[in-house]
């Protein structure tokens, strides 16, 4: 069966969310976060991610290399703390730059398409 | 015990437990660990952000939106190479599907034509599921196959075009090929005048014998488009190359020459001696499925790679593009 418009959207949205998820992980990991301070520090940037996706992610990104992580035990059960390692940190760079790129290709690209409508109807 | 009345705890444990289980032992513990803690602290801010008491409901909540254990123990492992790409997929089902097929059928005829009353069971408990050899086989190319690129990935070279002249002829090859062709003709014409001619009864004569309607009626016609095709042969190596025109005379005289087979063997014996005409049957059979092979082989290679779609050509009033 036929994808709805309503489900087609939901996956680009997803797709296009799935694409930056790295970027904003890493870039909340330049100081140590454990998983949920980590989920709610994304949050309350407005980049709400599943703890079923950043939980994981984690561990990933450590197995790639990207990330350090320990074990801390401080006020509250034991934690593991996640920060970028050296690789990480260089990789954050480069996707950053990577990223303004993108963002001001493709605000080009939105802008001339919506001068170019307003154009037309005037 | 109802999962609702549950104790939050229990149901986290259970929970991670059943994504362990799904995880390489050498991760287990050390993410079951951490995932445990987590959920407990995700549960204990979702029960604060609502102003609720912990409970089973809202723990099961939690848990499904987290996702089903598969799915959960899917995410923490890397990212695999997959065994068969994507780009693989329908043809590896294609392999599996036509050897499969044809196992079995060979092997059900011969379990029908057994006449055994359980012929249903012993043939799929030996041909039947026997046959299922070859898609294990397949996988197991499959993971060497991708073990390989894994291990020793693509450097990345240059795409080079295949281009293939489809009009190319092999000259010596064709001329060795035509050698052949009359060397066997001329046997063939030597063999059947000498079994027609000689006087001596010796076992040699009466084995390649042929049956005096066969030389009557059907031999001329055999000769006659032995005779076309070695003209055609000879047409194709003087040119050099495959045209059209002789191309469209090959794909005629192959359609022709199974018609002609067919006509060879429903119309009577070939050889007079059981013996020879038997396996004579068996030759020109297999020759016609040869032959329609051949065919259906050059006429797909033939095909147009690239053509307009219905859409563009209605749009041209038919003419090409």
């Amino acid at each position: 069966m036929a994808d709805t418009p309503d489900d087609v959207s939901a996956k680009l949205e997803q797709e296009l969310r799935r694409g930056i998820i790295v970027l904003a992980t890493l870039s909340q990991l330049r100081q140590p976060q454990y998983g949920y301070s980590l989920r709610q520090a994304l949050a309350a940037r407005g980049m709400s991610i599943e703890e079923g996706t950043l939980y994981p992610l984690l561990r990933r990104l450590e197995s790639q290399g990207l990330l350090a992580s320990e074990w801390r035990i401080e006020d509250g059960p034991p934690r593991r703390y996640y920060t970028l390692s050296p690789h990480g940190e260089t990789l954050f760079a480069s996707l950053t730059q990577s990223w303004r790129g993108l963002v001001g290709i493709v605000d080009g690209l939105i802008d001339d398409e919506h001068s170019n409508r307003k154009r037309a109807v005037t | 015990m109802s999962v609702q009345s549950a104790k939050p705890d229990d149901l986290i444990e259970a929970y991670v437990t059943d994504v362990m289980k799904r995880l390489p032992m050498r991760q287990r513990n050390d993410v079951g660990f951490e995932l445990r803690a987590l959920l407990m602290e995700e549960l204990s801010g979702r029960a604060a952000d609502g102003g609720r008491l912990l409970d089973g409901a809202m723990t099961l909540e939690l848990l499904r939106a987290f996702g089903h254990p598969d799915d959960v123990a899917a995410r923490y492992h890397p990212v695999g190479i997959p065994v068969i790409p994507a780009n693989g997929t329908r043809m590896f089902a294609w392999l599996t599907f036509v050897g499969i097929a044809l196992q079995w059928a060979v092997s059900l005829p011969t379990a029908i034509g057994s006449g055994e009353p359980n012929w249903v069971g012993r043939w799929w408990l030996t041909g039947g599921l026997g046959a299922l050899w070859w898609p294990g086989l397949l996988v197991t190319l499959t993971m060497i196959a991708a073990f390989i690129r894994q291990r020793w990935p693509a450097k990345g070279e240059a795409w080079s075009p295949k281009l293939v002249d489809r009009g190319y002829v092999n000259r010596p090859l064709f001329l060795l090929g035509l050698v052949a062709a009359l060397a066997g003709i001329g046997l063939w014409v030597a063999l059947a005048w000498w079994a027609t001619t000689t006087t001596a009864d010796t076992p040699l004569a009466r084995v390649f014998a042929f049956e005096a309607d066969f030389l009557a009626t059907r031999a001329p016609v055999v000769l006659l488009y032995w005779a076309i095709n070695i003209v055609l042969m000879g047409v194709v190596i003087s040119e050099g190359r495959w045209r059209r025109l002789t191309r469209r005379i090959d794909v005629g005289l192959k359609l022709a020459c199974c018609i002609m087979l067919a006509w060879i063997l429903f119309s009577g014996n070939v050889f007079v001696a059981e013996t020879t005409n038997g396996p004579a049957v068996g030759i020109l059979s297999l020759l016609i499925v040869v032959v329609l092979a051949d065919l259906g082989w050059k006429l797909w290679r033939g095909r147009k790679q690239i053509y307009v779609p219905k859409d563009v050509a209605a749009q041209h009033g038919g003419r090409p593009c």
